[in-house]
C-alpha cells in the first residue's frame, strides 16, 4: 500500500480541523482516518468530512437561530429597500426641482440621490460578507 | 439508538465502535458526523458523559473520544422503553390477531 492509499486527503481533514464548525473535530478525524486505514476509499471519506460540515453547520443554525436570523435579515434588507428608497428620493427632488425652489443649489438632490444609492450598494455588497463572518463568529464559539 | 449502542458498548465506546455497532444490529450505515451531533445533543442533556483517550498513531496521532452513560440517560433509556411498549400494545394488527 502506497502512502497515497493509507492516508487520507489532506484538504479534507485540513477542512475538517479549520472549516467544520463543532467542538470535537479532532477525535472525529482520528476515528475517520482510523475508518480510513480499515479499507475505506477518498470518496468515503470526503463524503464523511461534508456530512460533517451539513450537520455541523444545521446544529449551529438550530442553536443560535436567533443571530443567525438577525444575519440573514441584515443581507437582505439593504437590497429590498434600495428601490424604494432609491425611488421615493428621486420622487421627492423632482418635485422640489419642479417648484423651481432649488434653482440656486442644482444638481444638488441628484448628488444627495447618488450618495445614498452609493451606500445602499456598499450595505448590498458588504451585508453578504458580515453575515458569513457572523457564521464564522458562531461557528467558532 | 446511539445512546443504547453506548450502553452496549460500555467501557468501548467511541465513534468507530459506534457506527459498526449500528450497522451490525440496527442495519443502518450512519455517517461519523451525525454520530458525533447525537452525542454532542446526549451530553448536552447530561446522558452521556466524554472524556478524551491517549492518542495513538493509527488515528494519525489523534485522541479517542469515549463516551459513558450516566444514571440519567440510564433513566432516559428505561422511560423510553416503558413508553414505547405501551405505545406497542393493545394494536391487533401488530400482535398478529385481526382487529
Amino acid at each position: 500500500m502506497n502512502s497515497n492509499q493509507s492516508n487520507p486527503p489532506r484538504l479534507a481533514i485540513w477542512w475538517l480541523l479549520h472549516v467544520c464548525p463543532g467542538s470535537h473535530n479532532d477525535a472525529l478525524t482520528g476515528d475517520l482516518i482510523e475508518r480510513f486505514r480499515e479499507g475505506q476509499t477518498r470518496g468515503w471519506f470526503w463524503g464523511q468530512v461534508l456530512i460533517a460540515f451539513a450537520v455541523g453547520v444545521a446544529r449551529e443554525i438550530r442553536w443560535h437561530w436567533p443571530a443567525f436570523c438577525y444575519a440573514a435579515a441584515g443581507m437582505e434588507m439593504p437590497g429590498l429597500l434600495s428601490p424604494v428608497f432609491r425611488q421615493s428620493f428621486l420622487h421627492w427632488f423632482r418635485l422640489w426641482d419642479s417648484l423651481a425652489w432649488w434653482t440656486p443649489a442644482v444638481g444638488l438632490p441628484e448628488a444627495i440621490c447618488h450618495g445614498i444609492e452609493e451606500t445602499l450598494q456598499i450595505l448590498e455588497f458588504g451585508s453578504p460578507h458580515w453575515t458569513h463572518f457572523e457564521l464564522l463568529r458562531l461557528s467558532t464559539r | 439508538m446511539v445512546l443504547l449502542a453506548v450502553v452496549r458498548l460500555a467501557d468501548d465506546a467511541y465513534g468507530v465502535p459506534i457506527s459498526k455497532e449500528l450497522l451490525t444490529l440496527a442495519g443502518r450505515e450512519v455517517a461519523l458526523g451525525s454520530i458525533y451531533a447525537a452525542l454532542d445533543r446526549l451530553e448536552q442533556k447530561g446522558f452521556v458523559t466524554s472524556l478524551l483517550g491517549d492518542p495513538t498513531p493509527e488515528r494519525g496521532g489523534r485522541a479517542k473520544r469515549y463516551v459513558r452513560v450516566t444514571p440519567t440517560g440510564v433513566r432516559a433509556l428505561k422511560m423510553t422503553r416503558t413508553a414505547l411498549m405501551n405505545l406497542w400494545s393493545g394494536i391487533p394488527v401488530l400482535e398478529g390477531r385481526r382487529s
